[in-house]
């Protein structure tokens, strides 16, 4: 099968010219339709950008590589032309609350939505296109509900309106930009049940974007580990949780905390120090500071080997071996 | 500092309007010394002179020098250069005695021609009807036209801050009262409220008295506007984290209000300010127009243009009295860009301002 | 089991309502409910955990207990054996979620540290308060020489180590820490909670930690409450909640199945248990009459009439 959505070698300059900002340095990832691919990694890691940026969604950015829609180069389109691909993508977004117009009720967001790309729309159909739409997200009432407006929702309910929109002209890859964090975390799991079985009833190509890494593991299929605009990590979640080989993997795996441990017995593992700053230029290995395995050798800059597994660091972890 | 002047360094708009700025401000501060003559004197062969500066004649080369103009009619003020009759402009030359802010005792002028040795004078921007030097009215003028706008903005956004402040912190009966106010004087047309008064009290008085008295009816009619943005702005940020915060740490509400919360609208005061001020000039310029402001023998740059440029015949014939009117619309202008440039400045969240 | 401290702050039957303004015209006020009817003690240097869904008035619980808004009915008492609490210097310290929003973005680190120093008991001139400002950054792990950057310029992680060196300038015996790592990169969040643990040995400082995600809540606490519609339902030493809850609603919380897409709670005027409308085990008397409180063990009782 062919990745519907794919990145090759991209890299993304933010900023102006006399401050430039490397957000992301050189990625490659691609997702098929009916698989997760998560994306993990600290703020300013470049995770939400590389995608973002691939769609074409971030104007100013200054992009180089290649990205592919459905076996299309996307990167060398105009905006015009790129409009009318996107068509094939949708987003969601972390804060559904701040996502919405205030004084639109949802019947109306919807009709807007689904004319963008059907113009000629009628009301009564939209509607129904709504109703559908609005119990695919395992919402209930669309009679009385899609009349009524974002502050009368919840925020879970919000972000499973946000998806009904995203899925309104029926998209083939779905981008979840931390589409959980601003939420509890009774509801984060709602919302992930939701997204897994929408990917699989709608075959989508799906990319999760997220900082926490036993989140995403719970949906995706495959998992990207960026760091300072790299890949550091890639591979099947399953391998890379039991076995992680890059050591910032294995320390954003050990870092979080389990249910049920205290601070009196189970001390609290802890990367120290900062993420690398993007305005600067790379030398060597960016997890290099943080390392624990870190020497000499890090401070060239580890290929990234493997296909299905990759790894970019000069002393990996062998199977299993922990820090 | 240094920030500051880098970044004005990129703005050329800006760093052009401060310097306009700086110059007339301190050209307004030392006229005495810059303007070649006493500004009511009279030059009784030379009324609606035209400018007479040149920059070069077969006679003296190259520099700054004056050529003689004779009236032809006296009726229609028709002057005629003089070939071959040019006088030096020199820097530094002793002329009328004035009185630097009004108590130092000077005759030396920043430049001049040699008058008592027989040389014409220098009109930069010609003379009026009554051959009085318009480039030196136009810096006196300043005096009065500069300043209203400062006094006038530092009042009426004094009271707004004050009386705004209040209104938005302390909510309840005083914002009710200070808002009522506030409504109160701007239901009051504003051009008949300043007939209103000044026709009231504008019996006999002198220039100073006027002065305040424009100053004063213009605040008063400017601040309740400002006031509600004002009471606005701090009414929404009284509830803000970071000023709960202060107050858990027992900080006085007058301390919060003017330490935390003001600062957040310097963008606003800023703007406000900076448009204020032409606004105000504007204010007296309109109401001297109208033969309420300044009248003689004080003038300000709104009576210049009240009174010379008028008529379009007078433009037709005599466009450089309409300088005092260029004079306005540049310093409102420099204000403006300069405005726009500060509030960027001043706004935490703009890094990229190069 | 922490039974022979002493209480800290003791908190009765608080009720917190809100006005909701209808409309300019409309006659009727609507009041919500925010906080109905808290009872708890919040023990001597004892790190207490709260947690529950948005909108369980956890956060208006806090507020109140750090003094920053009055109680509608009920009141809060810091206990009388401290002798502080007579004198200006403020017991506990609220901390923010969200530092970005909890300080004022035109000071500088400098400035938001020592200018609320001088009211504060203990203000020995500027210059002193300028020295332990410097010695409270490096001691929640910035660089004293940052002292000049503002707040913009901190990453978020930073700005909450520099929320906490601003609450420990007035040297509280206690914290308030509302989701203060919620907003946070796990990674961040690790070192944050860290430092709150240092801090707290070191300065010997009592916690009141609210979250809704409840591995941080049991891992930090001693005590652990549970919230739900401005009720608390639960509290229990925090290795015996985790090893069973008792509560229905704790129950679901714990397991963090779903607990279905129900509406939650009516926040105007309730009546009965808040639970009653999502509960399982739902009862007619649940809709009508408040649950009393049933001990369960030693620190542990549940207010639910299936118990």
């Amino acid at each position: 099968m062919k990745p519907l959505l794919e990145v090759r070698d991209l890299e993304v300059t933010l900023g102006s010219r006399t401050n430039p900002i490397q957000a992301v340095r050189g990625v490659s990832w691609g997702v098929l339709p009916g698989e997760c691919l998560g994306i993990i990694g600290e703020s300013g890691a470049g995770k939400s950008v590389s995608a973002l940026a691939a769609l074409g969604l971030l104007p100013k950015a200054h992009l180089q590589g290649e990205v592919f829609l459905d076996g299309e180069r996307l990167d060398q389109l105009s905006p015009a032309q790129m409009r009318s691909r996107r068509v094939k993508t949708a987003m969601i977004f972390q804060e559904p609350s701040r996502s919405f117009d205030p004084i639109t009720n949802f019947e109306a967001t919807f009709r807007e939505t689904l004319r963008a790309y059907n113009p000629g729309l009628g009301k009564q159909e939209a509607r129904q296109r709504a109703h559908s739409l609005w119990k695919e997200v395992q919402l209930n009432q669309p009679e009385t509900r899609l009349k009524s407006y974002p502050h009368q929702l919840s925020g879970g309910m919000l972000q499973r309106v946000m998806i009904a929109l995203a899925l309104a002209n029926n998209p083939e890859v779905l981008i979840c930009d931390e589409p959980t964090t601003a939420l509890d975390v009774t509801v984060q799991r709602q919302i992930l049940k939701l997204l897994a079985a929408l990917k699989v009833s709608r075959s989508l190509a799906m990319v999760f974007i997220s900082h926490d890494l036993a989140l995403v593991s719970e949906i995706a299929d495959r998992l990207v580990v960026m760091y300072g605009g790299l890949i550091l990590e890639s591979g099947p979640v399953g391998e890379l949780l039991t076995s992680p080989a890059s050591p910032y993997t294995q320390a954003l795996w050990s870092s979080r905390i389990l249910p049920g441990s205290h601070w009196t017995k189970d001390p609290l593992q802890v990367i120290p120090g900062l993420p690398p700053d993007p305005r600067q230029p790379l030398t060597g290995c960016p997890f290099a500071p943080r390392c624990s395995r870190a020497d000499a050798d890090c401070t060239t800059l580890p290929p990234l080997t493997g296909l299905n597994r990759q790894v970019r660091c000069h002393h990996p972890l062998s199977n299993g071996e922990m820090l | 500092m240094k920030r500051f002047f880098t970044i004005l360094g990129h703005r050329p708009l800006a760093s052009v309007s401060l310097t306009v700025l700086v110059v007339l401000y301190f050209a307004m501060a030392f006229c005495e010394v810059f303007s070649p003559y006493d500004p009511t004197k009279l030059f009784p062969q030379a009324s609606d002179h035209p400018p007479n500066l040149t920059w070069y004649s077969s006679k003296l080369g190259f520099g700054p020098q004056v050529q003689r103009m004779v009236m032809i009619d006296e009726v229609s003020r028709q002057y005629v250069r003089i070939q071959g009759e040019y006088d030096r402009i020199l820097v530094g030359v002793q002329g009328d005695p004035v009185k630097l802010w009004g108590w130092i005792p000077l005759s030396w002028h920043l430049f001049g021609t040699n008058l008592r040795g027989g040389a014409d004078p220098v009109f930069l921007f010609g003379t009026d009807n009554l051959g009085r030097d318009l480039f030196s009215r136009i810096l006196y003028g300043a005096r009065i036209s500069l300043t209203i706008g400062f006094v006038g903005v530092a009042v009426s956004l004094t009271l707004a801050l004050f009386l705004g402040g209040l209104a938005g912190y302390f909510g309840g009966f005083w914002d009710w009262l200070i808002m009522r106010l506030c409504e109160l004087i701007i239901l009051i047309p504003g051009l008949y409220l300043l007939l209103f008064l000044r026709s009231i009290l504008s019996d006999k008085m002198d220039s100073a008295q006027s002065f305040a008295l424009i100053t004063i009816i213009l605040s008063f009619v400017s601040w309740p506007g400002m006031a509600r943005l004002v009471r606005g702005v701090v009414h929404s940020l009284k509830r803000a984290d970071f000023v709960t915060n202060a107050r858990q740490e027992n900080m006085p509400p007058l301390t919060i209000l003017f330490r935390h919360i003001l600062p957040q609208m310097s963008s606003f005061l800023i703007l406000s300010i900076t448009l204020g001020i032409p606004g105000f000039i504007l204010g007296e310029t309109a109401l001297s127009y109208l033969g309420l402001g300044i009248t003689d023998p004080a003038f300000s740059w709104g009576s210049l243009i009240s009174r010379d440029a008028t008529s379009l015949d007078n433009l037709v014939h005599f466009p450089w009295l309409f300088l005092p009117g260029v004079f306005l619309i540049v310093v409102s202008l420099a204000f403006n860009f300069l405005g726009e440039f500060l509030r960027d400045l001043s706004d935490p969240h703009a890094k990229e301002l190069l | 089991m922490n039974s022979h401290f002493e209480d800290f702050m003791v908190v009765e039957k608080v009720v917190k309502r809100y006005r909701v303004e209808a409309g300019f015209f409309s006659r009727s006020t609507q009041e919500i409910t925010a906080v109905n009817g808290v009872s708890l003690s919040w023990r001597q240097g004892e790190t207490y955990g709260l947690v529950g869904e948005s909108g369980s008035g956890k956060s208006t619980l806090a507020r109140l207990m750090g003094f920053l808004e009055q109680p509608t009915e009920g009141k809060l008492t810091v206990a009388s054996a401290d002798a502080d609490v007579s004198s200006q210097r403020p017991a506990t310290r609220y901390i923010f979620q969200d530092p970005a929003s909890s300080m004022d973005p035109r000071c500088t680190a400098a400035q938001i540290l020592t200018w609320g120093a001088r009211y504060q008991k203990g203000f020995n001139g500027p210059r002193d308060a300028l020295n332990r400002a410097r010695h409270l950054m490096q001691e929640v792990g910035l660089n004293p020489q940052d002292l000049e950057k503002r707040p913009g310029e901190f990453s978020g992680g930073q700005r909450q180590r520099l929320a906490l060196a601003r609450a420990l300038m007035s040297e509280p015996k206690a914290l308030i820490c509302d989701e203060i790592v919620s907003a946070l990169d796990v990674s961040v969040q690790g070192q944050i909670l860290r430092l709150l643990l240092d801090l707290k040995q070191q300065h010997g400082l009592g916690l009141f930690f609210i979250s809704h995600d409840l591995a941080v809540v049991t891992y930090l606490s001693d005590r652990i409450g549970v919230m739900y519609g401005g009720q608390l339902l639960e509290e229990a030493p925090a290795e015996v909640w985790t090893r069973g809850p008792v509560h229905p609603y704790s129950k679901l919380l714990k397991d963090s199945r779903s607990l279905d897409q129900g509406e939650g709670f009516e926040a105007v005027n309730p009546q009965g248990c808040p639970f009653s409308g999502r509960c399982p085990l739902v009862q007619p008397k649940c809709l009508t009459e408040t649950p009393p409180w049933k001990k369960i063990g030693p620190d542990h009782r549940a207010a639910c009439h299936e118990l």
